[in-house]
């Protein structure tokens, strides 16, 4: 299993290649220049240029691109044009609040998903059943950007009960710690922050994980609706166990299998940076700073995100073979694997 | 294979995902947190100091301030934009100060000015017994250090106002060199008269004062670690979140004394969450209101301060190539739109059609300006008889402070007006920063623009007009009489004398139309009644000190 | 008094098509001890007859009448919770597919573990050990390491035998065997049947063997019975049942067993015809049409399963049975 994983991971650093490479090219060729950003009103043709040149953009491309990877591969993913600081100190102070909103997206989605799924699975045709239908197509076409306004719009503009936007009250913000807001707080036993960090989270993770849990339960349904068919499900009932633990133990543990695989591409995708949730949330994490980063045409921000959700999608996809193999005894990964 | 451990005792394994764990999980959390937001905190590690406690929202003593982004630094060298001008205008100071409803400056951390009968020398008299936020003295030499590292060939690339402010070596103006005679004396020598300069070190950017010994200890760059003489003081800085600012105990003007105890500034750049915010108390009071959510802003329960604009809103026509070389070309452009007409569709009430270049405030020599009224007849005869049947109009996409319409909005009212006229016209739209490429390097006659004055002078806006550089002066309008006005403008002082230049100027305009001028707008804030004090300056942004809250 | 007794049952599957009778009159009795074979081609609702007697019956399929007393008790009428209580406690099942009736994420131990404590409050170091013992018994070497296999790691033959090690680890009176041999390779097949034999006296259950295999009937049942169409048409000890059979579909049957000494420039015997389609039940004898023997009254009266006389246990539904040849 080491030699498997130690593979996939060689192929990963090919896959960060094409990735980096990619998205060089393409901010360098296709979007617009930096300079207008950062110069503003009076920027003069003049003083573009020379700001071009002070940040090695005169150079060719190709000159350019070799003095980026030389920085890569010491670490250093360099300096945003728009405030000097350092690329990788924005994504680590910024990445711990997307983690934070993905994870609870998920785990909305995943229990949801999976509760709603198994329940329409088991009980067909009935109203579990429809309502699964129903919210897994309204899941996956309702737009990320409208469910997030109405919820702000309803929950905190008209009924007042929920916080519009933000991680945190500025006043509660944690100081240190692990940048997990609600961690941190619970932690230090700040209770009045700990909750107040929670009702901030309610609407972005629900709106997040709208999407996720309506692939998640169409995904739990039709593998449930398989596995409870198998001969195995059958053998069990046979054996007498109860009706709840064939669900659970005998039908639902092996239709998790696949269902797992979805689970982890969607957290994947989620911590990749939910750029229309984080935007429209105020949600301080890397998708707010990518989308930011792309308008202001700052380059090196746009390549450092991008090249940090390339890392957390081959890990992810890493992650989740493994954790297949761990579930599923047997498959194996020791013979050829490719 | 490793992970395979074998269970020896048969349990069944702990491996096995349990869906019941989670929802467990879930509930625990769930029932937790109603819980959770009853109990009292206690010996918490926050950001926030004893001393305040409670929420942002329900506090007295906080001003909670919305804005659309966040600041892209808090040294005042390195910035351009009015996101970052909102926070460092309440740590740092001025010489002199604009007033707040005019475009004129008094003495601020200056006591006293006098200007040299030639213009080329300034000597300021600085207050004394002022402080730094970290207990350093305020006096001539940090004005010389917080100038002097904006000055060539100090200035770096990434100082955007330098060379607007101080001038550049290039262009043979700006500070030549300053002196400081005792403690308490400034002289700055310019390399040519120029009458903006007192304007100019009004300005929130580049020429704030900032404690030297700070630019020793952050190298030279403050934008995390500001440090002003100003009314606020920096507290903490949570990226894409929050500026937290506290009130100055020993700020030394006590008429102007800080009334809230602290300013949070916010940072969400979606509207409708802004607007949102305001009506649900996270903040007090929302920058970035447009038309469009002027009215939810109202319905709301909230109050809209509405504050006339230093801009311009207009349209360049190309005097450098194409059709619209012909200045009669140009005039029939003039006559075939109403702008009345379309200014009231447009903006309704929170515009004021433009009769002159610059806004009236700021310029009232300008009130009885007259630009060419609207006679479409006589447009669509030109138009035949120099057989100009089309025509293209480029545009930027989005809206804009000084067209909250939008570019593409006002290009289709301008095509129907056109259209009217007998010609077709063609609208190139693109999205800002490939606007900002594009317009120096395509060829079109029309072009959709707009302009923010700086320092509230009439050279700033003018001058777009006499500029070699194409960015600036887009419709590459080459005046020599027009020219030398400008020259000789910067140089003459304040006065009857001068405002005649500038009326000759834009008298100028109006005939050679190089531009055809829409509307200046008006600025929209959003604010919570409990707020009190709060007026937007004509030229800049928030004095916060001035608000109070409750 | 017999185990089991089926008395007339009748089990349905609403189809779109219209109601589908998988079993239509079935009646059998099964003693303590005894090995019955339910013999019929496929689609004749052996399996079908099985599962309702589990109570293991698909949605939408029910039982639609009759009765199934086991050990006194009517199990049509017990509910989902005594029913389990039944299943694998009382009565054991083994199905036709080893490759696929064994959970392939659980360890086999853990599967027949899970058997003993659906059922006994033991701790589950004494279950394991039983299933380990259990395994033993069952004819599989090593069982104290073979009890930490999944199920992928054995083959078919050893799957089958953990089948029955799951199935009879709780003692159950009857052991209901749906084809459990006609997956496996001939010689495995022998191994699996002589298993269940010597099980049979062990554990003195009744078995409930199912098949199509007159060679599997021959081997070890005791008695048979012979379904067609979802109703049962003999009933008879087996050795009678071979050289005696009453019903034309019986003699039909046995006639198409290929014999080594058969000149193979024959072609092999088939019954005419085919089996009607259960949606098109007619009002007489299923059989009629494929009969040799039909008579008018066969193809418009369905003749009742009766007795024959004198000959103690057997039945046999046919107004013309065979004499003796």
């Amino acid at each position: 299993m080491a030699k498997y994983v130690l593979k996939r991971l060689m192929m990963a650093v090919l896959v960060l290649f094409g990735v980096v490479t990619i998205v060089f090219i393409i901010m360098r060729a296709f979007s617009s220049d930096p300079a207008a950003s950062v110069l503003g009103q009076h920027a003069t043709a003049e003083s573009m240029a020379a700001w071009r040149a002070s940040y090695g953009l005169d150079k060719p491309l190709w000159e350019q691109y070799v003095s980026y990877l030389a920085g890569l591969l010491h670490g250093d993913l360099g300096y945003s044009y728009y405030d000097h600081t350092s690329v990788a100190g924005q994504i680590m102070g910024r990445f711990p609040a997307t983690i934070e909103l993905a994870v609870c997206a998920i785990l909305i989605a995943g229990v949801f998903g999976i509760a709603l799924g198994v329940a329409a699975a088991v009980h067909k045709r009935s109203f579990w059943d429809y309502f699964s239908t129903v919210v897994s197509l309204v899941g996956v076409s309702m737009p990320v950007f409208w469910l997030g306004i109405l919820l702000i719009i309803l929950f905190a503009g008209s009924l007042h009960v929920l916080p519009s936007t933000g991680r945190i009250d500025p006043m509660l913000q944690p100081v240190g710690g692990t940048g997990f807001y609600l961690l941190d707080t619970l932690l230090s036993g700040d209770f009045e922050a700990f909750g107040n960090a929670l009702a901030h989270m309610i609407l972005p993770s629900v709106t997040l994980a709208m999407y996720s849990l309506a692939i998640i339960c169409r995904m739990t349904r039709s593998s449930m609706l398989d596995t409870l068919d198998e001969d195995y499900v059958r053998t069990a009932r046979a054996k007498g166990v109860r009706r709840r633990r064939v669900q659970t133990h005998h039908a639902l543990r092996n239709a998790m299998l696949p269902v797992t695989t979805v689970i982890g591409l969607e957290l994947g995708s989620l911590l990749g940076g939910a750029m229309l949730t984080e935007t429209i949330f105020a949600w301080p994490g890397i998708g707010k700073l990518a989308v930011d980063a792309i308008q202001q045409s700052d380059y090196p921000v746009v390549q450092g995100v991008v090249l940090l959700i390339g890392v957390i999608y081959v890990l992810m996809n890493i992650v989740v073979d493994v954790v297949y193999a761990y579930l599923d005894p047997r498959i194996t990964y020791t013979k050829e694997e490719g | 294979m490793g992970l395979m451990n074998s269970s020896k005792t048969g349990t069944l394994s702990s491996r096995e995902l349990s869906r019941r764990t989670f929802v467990k999980a879930m509930g625990a959390i769930a029932a937790a947190a109603p819980v959770a937001l009853n109990l009292a905190g206690c010996g918490s590690q926050r950001a926030s100091e004893a001393g305040s406690s409670g929420t942002s929202g329900s506090d007295s003593g906080t001003l909670t301030f919305g804005q659309s982004s966040e600041p892209a630094s808090l040294d005042p060298a390195l910035i351009q934009d009015g996101a970052s001008s909102n926070v460092t205008n309440q740590i740092y100071e001025t010489l002199v100060r604009f007033d707040e409803d005019s475009s004129d400056v008094q003495p601020w951390l200056a006591e006293k000015y006098e200007i040299s009968e030639d213009g080329l020398t300034y000597t300021f008299h600085l207050r004394e017994g002022v402080k730094f936020h970290d207990g350093t003295d305020f006096n001539a030499e940090a004005v010389k250090r917080s100038i002097d590292r904006q000055l060539e060939p100090n200035r770096t690339e990434d100082m955007p106002y330098a060379s607007f402010n101080f001038g550049s070596e290039d262009s043979g103006t700006g500070v030549a060199s300053i002196e400081c005679p005792d403690d308490y004396t400034v002289v700055f020598t310019l390399c040519a008269s120029s009458t903006p300069f007192i304007k100019n070190l009004a300005m929130q950017l580049s020429s704030p004062i900032v404690s030297p010994s700070a630019l020793d200890e952050y190298d030279n760059d403050l934008t995390e670690n500001p440090v002003g003489t100003g009314p606020f003081t920096f507290r903490s800085w949570d990226h894409d979140q929050s500026i937290v600012l506290d009130a100055n105990e020993d700020y030394w003007n006590d008429d102007a004394a800080p009334k809230v105890d602290t300013i949070v500034f916010r940072f969400i750049s979606e509207t409708a969450s802004r607007v949102t915010a305001l009506g649900n108390g996270e903040c007090d009071v929302i920058e970035g209101v447009d038309m469009s959510t002027a009215d939810q802003v109202k319905s709301a329960g909230k109050e809209i301060l509405t504050t006339e604009g230093m801009n311009i809103n207009y349209v360049v026509l190309r005097t450098d190539q194409g059709p619209m070389m012909d200045v009669e070309a140009r005039r029939a452009v003039r006559q075939a739109i109403d702008v009345d007409a379309l200014v009231d569709a447009l903006y309704g009430d929170y515009a004021t059609v433009a009769n002159s270049f610059m806004p009236v405030w700021m310029a009232p020599y300008d009130k009885d300006v007259e630009q060419l009224a609207y006679d479409p007849d006589a447009a669509a005869a030109t138009f035949k008889e120099l057989g100009i049947t089309e025509l293209t109009m480029l545009t930027y996409s989005s809206q804009r402070n000084y067209n909250p319409a939008g570019g593409q909005e006002l290009a289709e009212s301008i095509q129907g007006y056109l259209s009217d006229a007998g010609v077709k016209l063609t609208i190139n739209s693109y999205d800002w920063t490939t606007y900002l490429d594009r317009n120096t390097v395509e060829d079109w006659d029309l072009c959709a623009t707009g302009w923010i004055g700086d320092n509230g002078d009439p050279d700033n806006f003018m001058n777009l007009f006499s500029d070699t550089d194409p960015s600036i002066n887009m419709s590459r309008f080459a005046n020599d009489d027009y020219t030398a006005l400008i020259q000789k403008g910067t140089q003459t002082p304040d006065g009857d004398e001068r405002d005649d230049i500038y009326l000759q100027c834009e008298k100028m305009i109006a005939d050679q139309v190089p531009a055809v001028v829409i509307c200046h707008t008006q600025t929209l804030d959003g604010y919570d009644s409990s707020v009190k004090g709060l007026v937007r300056p004509m030229v800049g942004t928030f004095y916060l000190s001035e608000v109070s809250k409750g | 008094m017999a185990l089991l007794e089926v008395q007339d049952l009748v089990t349905e599957f609403p189809t779109r098509a219209g109601v589908v009778r998988a079993v239509n009159g079935v009646t059998f009795s099964v003693d303590e001890g005894e090995i019955l074979a339910v013999v019929g081609e496929s689609g004749s609702g052996k399996s079908v007859t099985a599962l309702s007697i589990m109570g293991l019956l698909q949605d939408p399929g029910h039982i639609a009448h009759g009765s199934i007393t086991f050990d006194g008790r009517e199990l049509s009428a017990l509910s989902d919770r005594e029913m389990e209580e039944v299943r694998g406690n009382q009565i054991g099942m083994i199905f036709q597919e080893p490759m696929t009736s064994l959970n392939p994420v659980y360890r086999v131990g853990d599967q027949i573990v899970e058997a003993i404590l659906t059922h006994e409050k033991i701790g589950k170091k004494e279950a394991w050990e039983r299933a380990v013992e259990m395994l033993r018994v069952v004819g599989i070497p090593s069982p104290e390491e073979r009890a930490h296999d999944f199920p992928h790691q054995m083959s078919g033959g050893m799957r089958q035998r953990v089948m029955i090690a799951m199935a009879l680890v709780c003692r159950p009176k009857l052991l209901i065997a749906d084809e459990p041999t006609t997956a496996l390779d001939v010689t495995i097949q022998a191994q699996i049947l002589d298993l269940i034999y010597r099980l049979r006296d062990a554990y003195h259950m009744a078995v409930l063997l199912i098949t199509h295999d007159l060679g599997v009937v021959s081997e070890v049942a005791d008695r048979a019975v012979v379904m067609y169409c979802g109703r049962t048409v003999e009933e008879a000890p087996v050795a009678e049942l071979f050289m005696h059979p009453h019903h034309p579909y019986t003699t039909g049957l046995l006639q198409s067993i290929p014999r080594l000494e058969d000149d193979s420039s024959e072609r092999l015997y088939a019954i005419e015809g085919t089996v009607p389609d259960p949606l098109e039940v007619g009002e007489g004898c299923p059989f009629a049409n494929r009969c040799a023997y039909a008579a008018d009254r066969c193809r418009s009266e369905l003749p009742a399963l009766s007795p024959v006389p004198g000959e103690g246990h057997r039945s046999i539904r046919c107004f013309y049975p065979l004499e003796v040849h």
